[in-house]
C-alpha cells in the first residue's frame, strides 16, 4: 500500500474528525514511551559510563597503609616491588589528593611532562601546567559564579595553602576523567599534599592481561615490604554502580505508571475502534471489503502511533544523552557543577529504544486491530442496526 | 452484468421465544440489465428488506439471489464484499457521516478502489454535478435539509458507476423538479446497461411510466404487475 494512497489520506482525514482524541492518544503514547524508556536508557548509560571511566584507568591501584590510614608510597621501592611481579606491565606513581577548593573539596593531581601523553587520551591537554598554574575541569567552578568570568587565582587548602593562577579550563567536550579535577605542576601538588620528593600518593599498575588482575593480587601483597591496600577495577565499578542502582531502582518504579498508562491507551484504542461499528457497517454497504476496513483502521492507528513513538523515543534519548542535558550525572554521580553528560553506547541504546517501541506499539496496534477485524467481519445489516447511529 | 434473479428468496427472522416472522416469502423475480424496475408496496411490506437482500447486506434464509448464473447470496463473506462493490445503494435514510462535507461523503465508495485521488475527486464532482449539487461541495451535511441529504446519498450511490443501482424511496422530501432530474439520472444509467431497481410508493414515481417492469410487494410476497 502506497503511503499517498487514498486510504492513508482518508485515515489522516479521519483523525481530523476527532482531533482531540488523536492528540490525546498521541500525547499519552509519547508520555508512556518517555516514562518507560528514560529509566532503561539511564541504567544503560550509567553502567556504560562507569565502565568507560574505569577502562580509562589502571588495572590496579596500590596504596601504602599504616594503622587505619594511608601513607605516602616510596616511589623507587614501590615501583621495584610491583614490577618484580610477573604479569605487571608497568607501575606508575601518581600524585593526587583531595584538598579544599574554591567552592568545595576538589581533587588535585600533579602532572609532569611525562604525564601529558597519557592525559591527551582524555583531554585537549598539550602541555603540563607551569609552576603556580592550574588547569581545571569544567566542574570545578559553578557556572553561576564563574562560568563566564573565571577567577584568575584559585586558593587551595591542603597540607599547606596554595594560590595558583587558572591557566586553562577544559571544555565540556573533554572526558569525564578531567571533569572535576585540578591539574597542577608536580612540585605544586607535592607542596599542597605534603608529599616529599621520592614519594607518591599511590601506584597505578597496568597488567599484561586485564583478566589476570585479580590473580596477581596475592603476589603483589607479598612483593611489597610494607602493608598495602589494592583496589581493582571491579571494586571501583561496584562503588560506582551501587549508588546508581539504588536510584535506578527507584526510577524503575516509574514503569508502573507507564504500564497503567499503556493499559488505558490500549483500552481506549479498543473501545474507540469498536464503537465505530455503525460506520463500518455503512462502509461495507458502500462497497468496502473487510480488508479495506481493517486497513483503514490500521492506517489511522499507525498514523497516530508511529510519529508518537518516534517523538517519544527521540525525547527520551535527548533527556538522557543530549550534550546539554546533565541531570543524570548530577543525580547519579553527584556532580553539581556543570555535570557532564553520560557516555553513549549507540548499539545498546538503540536496542533499548527498539524494545520500548515494540512494547508500546504492539499492544496499541493489537488493540486497534482486534475490534477492526470484529467490525469488518460482522454482517453490515447488524452493524447498521446497532446503536450509536450518527 | 446481464441479469439479477430472485429464486424463492425468503427471509424469516426469529422473534423472542421460539416465534418466527416471515418478512420476505418465496420471492421470484428477474431484473435485467438496461431496464428500470419499480417495486411498490405499503410501508412495512418488505421493499427495503428485499433491496438489502439484493445488495448483499442481508443474507436470505432460503432461496437464492442469482447474478449471471452465480448464487451471490450463498457466497462467503469475502466474496459478498466483492459483490457489494458492484452495487450502488440508496437507503431510505440517507446514512451520511455528519462530520464530513458533502464532497467527502460522496467520495466514500471510491476510497478503497485503488484509484488516484485526482480521479476520485473528478468522479465525485461529476456525480454531484449530475444531480445539480455542485454548489454544495464544501458544505457540512448537518446544514442540509432532509431532501438535500437524500440527494447526496443518491450521488454517493452512483459515483462509482455501479452495475446495479438499488434505490429505496429516493424521492422522499424531493420536489417535482428533483424527482424528474433523478429519474433522468436513473434513465442515463439504464442506458449504460445498469440494472436499476427502485422501491417506492411515491405516486409521482409510480405514475411516471418510465419503468420497464413494476412489482408490488404485499406481506413479503412479490407480484409482477407490469
Amino acid at each position: 500500500m502506497r503511503f499517498a494512497s487514498p486510504t492513508w489520506l482518508w485515515a489522516a482525514r479521519d483523525m481530523l474528525r476527532h482531533p482531540s482524541e488523536a492528540i490525546l492518544t498521541a500525547l499519552a503514547l509519547i508520555s508512556v514511551i518517555v516514562v518507560a524508556a528514560v529509566p532503561m536508557l539511564l541504567s544503560h548509560g550509567l553502567s556504560n559510563t562507569a565502565q568507560r571511566l574505569l577502562d580509562s584507568g589502571p588495572s590496579l591501584v596500590v596504596r601504602k597503609l599504616a594503622a587505619g590510614h594511608w601513607l605516602p608510597m616510596p616511589v623507587e621501592d614501590g615501583v621495584k616491588a610491583a614490577e618484580s611481579v610477573t604479569g605487571v606491565l608497568s607501575a606508575v606513581p601518581r600524585i593526587w589528593g583531595v584538598v579544599g577548593g574554591p567552592e568545595s573539596v576538589t581533587t588535585v593531581m600533579g602532572v609532569s611532562e611525562s604525564d601529558v601523553q597519557t592525559l591527551k587520551r582524555f583531554s585537549d591537554l598539550t602541555k603540563s601546567p607551569a609552576r603556580g598554574e592550574a588547569f581545571i575541569g569544567p566542574g570545578v567552578l559553578s557556572a553561576s559564579s564563574n562560568g563566564d568570568k573565571v577567577e584568575e587565582l584559585l586558593l587551595l587548602n591542603g597540607q599547606k595553602e596554595l594560590s595558583v593562577k587558572v591557566g586553562k579550563i577544559f571544555s565540556g567536550k573533554n572526558s569525564m576523567v578531567v571533569h572535576d579535577i585540578i591539574l597542577l605542576h608536580e612540585s605544586d601538588a607535592r607542596k599542597l599534599l605534603g608529599l616529599e620528593k621520592g614519594f607518591s600518593s599511590d601506584l597505578a599498575i597496568h597488567v599484561f592481561h586485564e583478566q589476570e588482575a585479580d590473580a596477581i593480587i596475592p603476589d603483589l601483597l607479598d612483593a611489597f615490604p610494607w602493608p598495602v591496600a589494592i583496589t581493582t577495577k571491579q571494586d571501583t565499578l561496584k562503588i560506582y554502580t551501587a549508588s546508581g542502582d539504588r536510584r535506578a531502582g527507584l526510577i524503575y518504579l516509574a514503569l508502573i505508571p507507564s504500564l497503567l498508562g499503556l493499559a488505558l491507551i490500549v483500552t481506549a484504542g479498543y473501545r474507540g475502534t469498536r464503537s465505530r461499528f455503525y460506520e463500518a457497517g455503512l462502509l461495507k454497504s458502500l462497497g468496502w471489503t473487510s480488508q479495506d476496513i481493517v486497513g483503514f483502521f490500521m492506517c489511522k492507528a499507525a498514523l497516530i502511533a508511529f510519529p508518537s513513538v518516534s517523538l517519544g523515543i527521540t525525547l527520551a534519548y535527548a533527556l538522557v544523552y543530549w550534550p546539554a542535558v546533565s541531570w543524570p550525572a548530577y543525580l547519579f554521580f553527584g556532580w553539581q557543577n556543570n555535570p557532564p553528560g553520560l557516555y553513549l553506547n549507540s548499539s545498546g541504546s538503540f536496542g533499548i529504544l527498539i524494545q520500548v517501541s515494540a512494547g508500546i506499539l504492539v499492544p496499541y496496534l493489537a488493540a486497534n486491530l482486534w475490534p477492526a477485524i470484529k467490525n469488518a467481519t460482522a454482517d453490515p445489516h447488524v452493524l447498521l442496526q446497532a446503536e450509536g447511529k450518527m | 452484468m446481464e441479469r439479477v434473479q430472485c429464486v424463492n428468496v425468503s427471509l424469516i427472522i426469529s422473534l423472542s421465544g421460539h416465534a418466527e416472522k416471515s418478512i420476505i416469502h418465496r420471492v421470484k423475480a428477474e431484473f435485467n440489465a438496461g431496464q428500470m424496475s419499480l417495486i411498490t408496496g405499503v410501508t412495512g411490506a418488505g421493499k427495503s428488506t428485499l433491496l438489502h437482500i439484493l445488495a448483499g447486506i442481508i443474507r436470505p434464509t432460503e432461496g437464492e439471489v442469482i447474478v449471471d448464473d452465480q448464487k451471490v447470496s450463498r457466497w462467503m463473506a469475502y466474496h459478498r464484499d466483492r459483490w457489494r462493490k458492484k452495487v450502488g445503494i440508496i437507503f431510505q435514510q440517507p446514512h451520511l457521516l455528519n462530520d464530513l462535507t458533502v464532497f467527502e461523503n460522496v467520495c466514500l465508495p471510491l476510497i478503497p478502489q485503488k484509484m488516484p485521488m485526482q480521479t476520485i475527486r473528478k468522479k465525485a464532482f461529476h456525480a454531484l454535478d449530475c444531480l445539480g449539487l455542485s454548489h454544495m461541495v464544501g458544505e457540512r451535511v448537518t446544514a442540509l435539509s432532509g431532501g438535500e441529504r437524500q440527494q447526496i446519498s443518491i450521488a454517493r450511490a452512483i459515483v462509482s458507476g455501479p452495475e446495479l443501482i438499488l434505490a429505496d424511496e429516493p424521492t422522499a422530501h424531493q420536489d417535482m423538479e428533483n424527482v424528474t432530474r433523478l429519474m433522468d439520472v436513473f434513465e442515463h444509467h439504464k442506458r449504460k446497461n445498469t440494472v436499476v431497481i427502485v422501491a417506492s410508493h411515491d405516486p409521482r414515481i409510480v405514475e411516471s411510466r418510465r419503468f420497464n417492469a413494476c412489482f408490488n410487494i404485499e406481506n413479503g410476497t412479490l407480484e409482477k404487475v407490469q
